[in-house]
């Protein structure tokens, strides 16, 4: 840990490294395959854990591995780098979560009212 | 003056310019009102100061259609009547409350909410509350008014706890100080009875429960005895009329109403530590209250819907949350850990309160059974529509998009909430709050008292309590039958 700092000033100060080094030429998301993107955002979302919750999300889902993947990674894709850290993953979902309650793209799955990235970040993990 | 029927004179006729029957929060609250005033008032009460449970028998009765608990048990027969048992809740019903609602079917009072302000204001400090001020920034919940929640469609309501007030308690000292009042317990009204005219009420037949008979014939009476028994006693009273005293129309114990429950309709997962508030109580010059989401007009006249509420209690596993497994938490647990910001533990359970359409269906009426005084006793039947459904159903799902659209919370609502399945109604749980039965009506073909609480057709007799209501809102009703009850008072000090 860091000297001085808390564990949360950490991790934002990281992420925010992160987000910076993520934007520069070259490492940017969309120089990524969507198969590097699948692989890197499942290893992230490994990284936050609540597998059990998740899979259950999955299941109740409706939605293929390929679909997932496709609905996260088609599009405004993370940089590997930005989701290496928790603080950059979280913002990358944030943001998403943001544009799918704008834009409507919500459904209740297990009972609990999901946006479409919540609801492919399950499937995404537990496939 | 403090007395007890057991003392009165077999076959006495007593004498008085108002007669109140019942001595609950209507009764009690009108008592208190006139005392001091030149009307010499009886109130009539069949319990004494404490349960007896002859007495309380006497409130025995069936119960068919959706669940209601039983009559002997959500009711109580003793001075102060059913306040010495309720939790206190209070607030006003909704402007919108007052007006004829389209799909709404008999919706509409013939009075305005403006009407009744004053009347609330005075009723506040009858029940034991604060100001008459229902606003949220008012109570201080939020360090910064989550306006991203009220830009959802719904807006905060405020509901106040009283201490709870024991009616009977708490103005007993000051009516048995009262020359002009005579509080009568052990005193049982069994009918009604008209003049030859059948214009006016001519006396109140009464009785102990050990027999005694006695009469009183007074210049106005007021019934405050509570939703079932007003109607129950206006159908026993048939000396002008088979069907019932002011019951020409056939009105009389229809439309009963309550509010129907869902809880738990889910659970709650916070993201933002001040919309939390949400879930907890305030208190503010030692008065407590609580906080909660109502959808906006425009919302439920677009949805065609009934008001409703949406509640957030703090959860505190596992009892006051059965509708959370392990499942949810497992699921609250990751939805935290992808947001990041949110805390696992920050869990609420939520309930969903909705108004009931009114319905002539939904009634008291007379059994075959007799009590113990060889009184008819009632059959409530407690029918739920397809508007009842919609709104539950409907309502939960739009303060769930509310809650996650504001981007405040996830939210998960129970199976039995987004599937009723075969038997919508099962769901469904009384409140404990009777209302309607003697309806307030502009004229007689749409209800039983008039917009001042009169009885359509019979000159000198008055309904007070929730018995009145056309339709019920989703607030706790007490605030409103009191505020009603002072407005009669104020009419009956007059003598008009």
């Amino acid at each position: 840990m860091t000297a001085g700092l808390s564990r949360r000033e950490a991790l934002h100060w990281l992420g925010a490294a992160t987000l910076v080094a993520g934007l520069s030429p070259g490492l940017a998301g969309c120089a990524q395959s969507e198969a590097e993107c699948e692989a890197g955002l499942r290893d992230a979302l490994h990284g936050l854990g609540g597998l059990a919750g998740a899979a259950l999300v999955a299941e109740a889902a409706g939605l293929s591995r390929a679909d997932a993947a496709t609905a996260l990674c088609s599009s405004d894709r993370p940089s590997l780098l930005a989701t290496s850290t928790g603080v950059g993953l979280h913002r990358w979902l944030a943001a998403r979560r943001e544009a799918d309650l704008a834009a409507g793209r919500v459904r209740f799955v297990r009972g609990w009212l999901l946006t479409e990235t919540e609801i492919a970040a399950a499937v995404l993990l537990s496939g | 003056m403090l007395g007890s029927a057991r003392r009165v004179p077999e076959g006495a006729t007593l004498h008085a310019d108002v007669c109140i029957v019942g001595g609950g929060a209507a009764g009690i609250t009108i008592a208190q009102a006139l005392a001091g005033s030149h009307r010499r008032v009886l109130l009539l009460e069949s319990g004494g100061l404490q349960t007896d449970a002859r007495t309380q028998a006497l409130y025995a009765g069936r119960v068919e259609g959706h669940g209601q608990p039983p009559l002997d048990a959500s009711r109580l027969r003793f001075f102060g009547g059913t306040t010495n048992h309720w939790a206190g809740l209070c607030g006003p019903l909704d402007p919108l409350d007052f007006e004829r609602r389209p799909w709404v079917p008999h919706s509409g009072w013939p009075l305005s909410r403006e009407t009744l302000d004053p009347w609330y204001l005075e009723a506040q400090k009858v029940c034991d509350l604060g100001p008459f001020d229902y606003g949220e920034d008012a109570w201080g919940f939020f360090a910064e008014t989550p306006e991203r929640i009220a830009a959802t469609g719904t807006r905060f309501a405020i509901t106040q706890h009283s201490t709870p007030t024991r009616f009977g308690e708490k103005y007993r000292e000051a009516l048995r100080r009262a020359s002009n009042v005579q509080v009568l317990l052990h005193a049982n009204a069994l009918e009604l009875v008209p003049s030859p005219d059948g214009a006016r009420v001519a006396r109140v037949e009464a009785s102990t429960l050990e027999g005694r008979r006695f009469r009183v014939e007074a210049g106005a009476i007021v019934l405050a005895c509570g939703t079932v028994e007003n109607a129950r006693l206006l159908l026993l009273s048939t000396g002008a009329d088979p069907a019932g005293l002011g019951n020409a129309r056939g009105l009389v114990g229809r439309f009963f109403l309550d509010h129907p429950r869902l809880r738990p309709a889910g659970v709650v997962l916070w993201r933002d530590a001040d919309a939390r508030r949400l879930a907890e109580n305030t208190v503010r010059d030692g008065v407590k209250a609580t906080l909660s989401l109502c959808l906006d007009r425009t919302v439920q006249k677009r949805e065609g819907l009934l008001q409703s509420s949406l509640f957030t209690d703090a959860y505190h596993p596992p009892e006051s949350a059965p509708g959370l497994d392990e499942a949810d938490a497992a699921i609250a647990e990751w939805l935290a850990l992808l947001a990041g910001d949110a805390d696992p533990a920050s869990l609420s359970v939520c309930w969903l309160r909705s108004e009931q359409a009114p319905r002539p269906e939904s009634r008291v009426r007379l059994s075959d059974e007799l009590d113990a005084l060889g009184q008819r006793r009632v059959v409530l039947e407690w029918r739920l529509g397809e508007l009842d459904r919609h709104t539950h159903e409907q309502a939960a799902r739009l303060y769930a998009h509310a809650l996650t659209r504001a981007g405040v919370a996830s939210v998960e609502l129970a199976a039995k909430v987004l599937d009723a399945g075969d038997d919508p109604w099962q769901r469904v749980t009384s409140d404990w709050h009777q209302m309607g039965t003697t309806r307030m009506a502009a004229g007689p073909a749409d209800g039983v008292v008039d917009a001042g609480c009169r009885v359509f057709g019979v000159d000198n007799l008055y309904v007070a309590g929730a018995s009145v209501f056309p339709t019920g809102g989703w607030m706790n009703p007490t605030l409103t039958l009191v505020a009603l009850a002072l407005r009669l008072a104020d009419r009956l000090r007059s003598g008009t």
